[in-house]
């Protein structure tokens, strides 16, 4: 009994620090992973809800944050094809971006829009590599590709947001 | 640039300008109970499981279902958890096809409610060849349940990679809007395969502007060719489209809750062939920290005055998420009921505010009195 009580205490605290370190993070990079506050949200929350329930089987095999970024993907890759997936028109980016809080620069606004223009392999792979600070081995744990296909579509969203920025950097 | 400098402009942009999404401080206590909520429910198999169990007995006993599986509107609201008005019908009897790049796109099922035009389109080849049909790029999506359910010998978490893998069937990506020139509009979609010769792709525009009881609507079709490259094609349709009677009240009423006060701003209320429409959209009023999640436990809901029973919201769409207007601070919530009108007692609809989960009107709750002559 005691042992199990302490189990529980054990996935309670896990789950707590999980909350506390990762959630915000993650709430910004779903944003744009989704282009849509409002179904950020939901992905944030179903995420917690899933780390929550899976926390008391958590083995430490990987970290917690690619267990948890694994968990994401796959939440956000579902609410991108479910039902009411809102959209004004599937093939252009939908700029539902949140109003930001403090100012900032004309160039942070250009950059997420470019991240949102990517393509959605490559928005998941630059965003876990650059935002988490991610590494490529635990990229690919994340998302069941190997560290060289990461690289790939790395570099790829390297070149496309290089390709979007230059004109903006020739102009500093 | 180098990678370290992308990595600082990343987490620059990512910190600033999306420095709006903040931390939920409720975050934890809501997964849990999300968790918690999301048990109750699984517990009730829904229409979709009970008619894929019916498909697989059906299968077994060598039965054809995919004319099963031939939705219209009104059996596909239903499957999606709307409670529809007995009567309730489309009233769709045109036969519009398109022809474009290889396939054919054909208009199944279409209606206006209100500001909001929905449509079946069926998507499949010209020459009727098998094939996987997605809406959107194969990138990301993984397995659809419909398609799960027409191959029920497939494990449940298969992915489309997966799945093409096994079948070896090609791929092809296409999907369906319809607009109305020169308006912005929002919409939303769904879709699901009837055998592997047809994609079914749901698909609805807000916002829309009826005259004359009648709309006109671009038809666009797209289809993705293996480049990646879209390519479109319009038509014209017009479809039967009762005049809205749509009603808006402004309205400046404050209503205590718990601690907290709320001001009513705007209500909007829409008979549609669907059911009686209503949108309410209220502030809090002088904010503090821990109002917006407490307000946002609540939801109004439309109840008997005699009884006290709550009227059941057809739509069953209860996603609502309370927004902070950056510009003054302040805390927006907008809800959305659809009731049907035979239930509303004489002319007068009571709406009150109750715990969300609430099955009974309480007396005491915030009440708002809305007359419907």
């Amino acid at each position: 009994m005691e042992e199990s009580r302490s189990a529980e205490n054990f996935a309670d605290d896990f789950f707590s620090r999980l909350v506390e370190c990762h959630q915000l993070p993650l709430r910004r990079m779903c944003c744009v992973w989704l282009r849509d506050r409002d179904l950020a949200e939901d992905a944030v929350q179903e995420t917690f809800f899933k780390a929550w329930k899976g926390a008391p089987s958590f083995r430490g095999e990987c970290s917690e944050k690619t267990w948890l970024m694994r968990i994401a993907v796959n939440v956000c890759r579902d609410m991108r094809r479910s039902a009411w997936h809102r959209h004004v028109d599937g093939r252009t980016p939908i700029d539902q971006m949140p109003e930001a809080a403090v100012p900032f620069q004309e160039r942070d606004d250009t950059l997420i829009r470019a991240l949102c223009r990517l393509p959605q392999k490559q928005r998941e792979a630059v965003l876990l590599y650059f935002y988490q600070d991610m590494t490529l081995q635990e990229i690919g744990d994340a998302l069941g590709r190997s560290p060289s296909a990461i690289s790939r579509r790395i570099e790829g969203a390297k070149k496309a947001l290089r390709r979007h920025l230059k004109g903006e950097d020739e102009n500093d | 640039m180098t990678d370290q400098q992308l990595r600082q402009r990343i987490h620059q942009a990512m910190d600033n300008r999306l420095s709006g999404v903040e931390r939920d401080p409720f975050l934890e206590k809501k997964a849990k109970a999300w968790g918690d909520k999301r048990k109750e429910k699984s517990r009730r198999p829904s229409l979709r499981v009970i008619i894929a169990v019916v498909i697989a007995l059906l299968s077994i006993l060598g039965v054809g279902y995919t004319a099963m599986y031939h939705w219209n509107l009104k059996e596909y609201l239903l499957s999606s958890g709307y409670q529809l008005p007995q009567d309730f019908e489309s009233g769709f009897d045109q036969d519009l096809t398109q022809e474009f790049m290889g396939f054919r796109f054909h208009i199944r099922d279409a209606y206006m409610n209100g500001d909001t035009a929905a449509a079946l389109v069926e998507i499949s080849r010209l020459d009727n060849a098998p094939g996987v049909f997605l809406y959107y790029h194969t990138d990301f999506i993984e397995m659809n349940k419909s398609i799960r359910m027409l191959h029920a010998d497939y494990p449940e978490d298969i992915t489309v990679g997966e799945y093409i893998e096994k079948t070896g069937l090609p791929v092809f990506v296409a999907n369906s809007t319809l607009r109305q020139k020169d308006r912005l509009t929002r919409g939303s979609g769904d879709f699901w395969m009837e055998g592997e010769r047809m994609m079914v792709y749901y698909t609805t525009t807000e916002d829309l502007r009826p005259a004359h009881g009648e709309i006109t609507l671009d038809w666009e079709v797209n289809v993705r060719d293996e480049q990646g490259k879209w390519h479109t094609a319009v038509e014209q349709i017009t479809l039967p489209a009762p005049d809205a009677q749509a009603q808006s009240l402004v309205l400046d009423e404050m209503l205590p809750l718990e601690d907290m006060m709320l001001q009513m701003k705007a209500m909007q209320i829409a008979d549609n062939p669907l059911g009686l429409d209503i949108r309410m959209e209220y502030v809090l009023v002088e904010e503090k920290p821990g109002d917006k999640e407490r307000a946002s436990q609540y939801r109004f809901q439309a109840v008997d005055p005699d009884t006290y029973g709550v009227l059941p919201d057809i739509s069953g769409n209860t996603f609502f998420i309370p927004w902070q207007n950056p510009n003054t601070g302040i805390t927006e919530f907008t809800w959305d009921l659809c009731i049907d009108p035979q239930a509303v007692k004489g002319e007068r609809l009571q709406l009150q505010l109750l715990p969300r989960e609430a099955e009974k009107g309480d007396p005491s709750a915030p009440t708002l009195w809305i007359d419907l002559k």
